[in-house]
């Protein structure tokens, strides 16, 4: 029985080391993808290049290879979530090495393979890349992508795979915070446009002077929910169940944060036309507010 | 459109449950012929679905518009080989385009920190380009081309697709209140309100009759349609294949099983 236990521990041992491993192959995956799109610094020599660079064939396949490396990279990162580490089997391969296969659909060995192909590729072709500065090199790359229809294209595909529209249809909930002041609100507002997990935010400043920012559990990067009461003129924050929250006193205005510097959504112009008399705002970084019609507020 | 369902769906769409949805949200239902004339009647698509989706030749259409982001699609088609065609259906100059748009009229905001003369007139700025651009969008429509991915479904998938638009969007009613009582006695409006997101379209052919249903979030059973649709969308776009059994099982469960009340929230 203790050796079992210690097998089962001994392999547990291995599993983590090799999802160490795989972690740390991930992140120098990652690095070279950065470096891929940043540049590596080299010394001081002058660029000589060739002005046909931008609109090779070479240069747009390395582009397309790095996304896709850098898309896979991402697919894989959500496919490991999902796998239970501790359910993995060591087994035997053909050298007799203890390997542990993680199931998954995506292969980043040949991702990688084919993006160091491209990248042999393009400065096999273009030598006086290896030379170039960084800055100078990484504009290329942008001009490159931003003249390629189909890096637009794929551009396009991986930001939809990876930022989908994607309704959450579970029964909603809010989360209410106060605050003391706007200044403090405002604080907590661009704190969460800046953040990686950032989903839109309502604030609610109320009539006796209280403070409250509104998440619901639906919220995304790019929609969000609240629920309000009209009585006579006034407009009223209420939660899920449609109770008042906290305070009793009509809204003085409400506002929504846009982490971009996008205009009301016609979502949001609609909105504002069906609730006269509650002043609908978006906000922006900064403590910076606009009405639906890109008005600014003082 | 060409469709061979059986009145019998109709029934089962009579039977399969007539609790109402909690409703405090806008929709529109539209029900008209699929054909005019003996021509397909277009007349509730507008230009950007009628790019989509030219036609009523499919069994069903779903089409999304999310807020910031393009617009996208599917429809099922059933070829003349009898095979089931999942089309997914995306904007393939989207990106261009909005880099055109952020070229042609910058939406730049000012910091606070600028001196209020400048800020003023970049917020002048600010406000014309934000009009202007609306405009400009509307126009550059016409300039959009539709990337189109095939993907083979087997019938059984359309099927359950098929019936639970046409199940969902016949059973869509809005029959409750748009107010709760207060302790007091008094009555309250309730507004569920909806910041940017989606707004999506529903379309499928019930005899010769084209059913359009069209909401944003609708806190019920439509947003877990979209979110499977969603989904179908997704995964249609990076792989080949569909994993049918997954969707038929969530699709089958979302006609037969919940009580609706409870979802509505009311």
């Amino acid at each position: 029985m203790l050796k079992i236990e210690r097998v089962n521990k001994l392999k547990s041992k291995i599993i983590m080391q090799k999802i160490k491993l795989l972690l740390i192959l991930i992140s120098v995956l990652t690095a070279s993808v950065f470096v891929f799109f940043t540049g590596c610094e080299t010394m001081g020599l002058e660029n000589t290049v060739n002005g046909d660079i931008k609109e090779s064939v070479e240069m747009e396949e390395y582009i397309l290879a790095g996304l896709d490396l850098q898309y896979s990279l991402n697919q894989f990162k959500e496919e490991l979530k999902g796998i239970d580490m501790l359910a993995l089997k060591p087994t035997l391969d053909a050298q007799g090495n203890l390997v542990i296969t993680i199931p998954g659909k995506i292969n980043i060995e040949e991702k990688t393979k084919d993006f160091n192909l491209k990248k042999k590729t393009l400065l096999d072709k273009y030598p006086e890349l290896k030379r170039m500065k960084s800055v100078k090199r990484f504009d290329h790359i942008k001009e490159t992508a931003d003249n390629s229809l189909k890096i637009a294209k794929a551009l396009m595909e991986f930001e939809h795979n990876n930022n989908p529209p994607r309704l959450r249809s579970t029964p909603i909930e809010f989360a209410f915070n106060n605050f003391a002041d706007e200044s403090e609100a405002f604080a907590f507002l661009n704190a969460q446009i800046g953040s990686a997990d950032y989903v839109e935010v309502t604030l609610v400043v109320f009539e006796n002077g209280n403070i409250m920012t509104v998440i619901s559990n639906q919220n995304t990067a790019y929609d969000a929910v609240v629920h309000y009461g009209r009585s006579g003129e006034k407009w009223y924050l209420l939660d899920e169940n449609f109770n008042h929250v906290y305070s009793q006193s009509p809204i003085a205005y409400a506002a929504h944060t846009h982490r971009l510097p996008d205009p009301a959504s016609p979502k949001d112009i609609e909105a504002q036309a069906a609730h006269p008399g509650l002043p609908m705002y978006i906000y922006h970084y900064g403590g910076l507010m606009y009405d639906v019609y890109g008005n600014p507020i003082n | 459109m060409k469709n061979n369902k059986k009145i019998s769906l109709i029934a089962l769409i009579l039977i399969s449950f007539s609790v109402a949805f909690g409703q405090t949200v806008m929709f529109q239902k539209i029900i008209e012929p699929a054909q005019y004339v003996g021509r397909p009647n277009l007349k509730s698509k507008d230009v950007l679905q009628r790019k989509f989706f030219p036609d009523n030749n499919g069994i069903v259409e779903f089409f999304e518009v999310p807020s910031f982001r393009p617009e996208l699609g599917f429809r099922i088609v059933k070829k003349d080989d009898s095979r089931y065609v999942l089309e997914i259906k995306q904007i393939g100059n989207w990106q261009e385009i909005k880099i055109r748009l952020d070229e042609e009229y910058p939406l730049q905001i000012p910091s606070k920190t600028i001196p209020k003369e400048k800020r003023d007139e970049m917020n002048r700025v600010y406000k014309e380009n934000t009009q202007r651009r609306s405009v400009a969008q509307r126009e550059m429509i016409n300039e959009y081309w539709i990337v189109t991915k095939d993907i083979n479904i087997s019938e059984a998938f359309s099927n359950e697709i098929y019936n639970a638009f046409v199940i969902l969007i016949g059973n869509y009613k809005s029959k409750d209140n748009d107010y709760v009582i207060q302790p007091d006695g008094s009555k309250m409006i309730i507004s569920r309100v909806q910041f940017d997101g989606s707004q999506m379209t529903f379309r499928c052919v019930v005899e010769n009759e084209l059913w359009s249903f069209t909401i944003g979030k609708a806190f019920n059973k439509i947003d877990k349609l979209t979110e499977i649709c969603n989904e179908i969308v997704q995964e249609g776009t990076r792989s080949n294949n569909l994993d049918e059994r997954k969707y038929i099982k969530q699709l089958k469960e979302l006609v037969i099983a919940v009580p609706l009340k409870s979802q509505s929230g009311l």
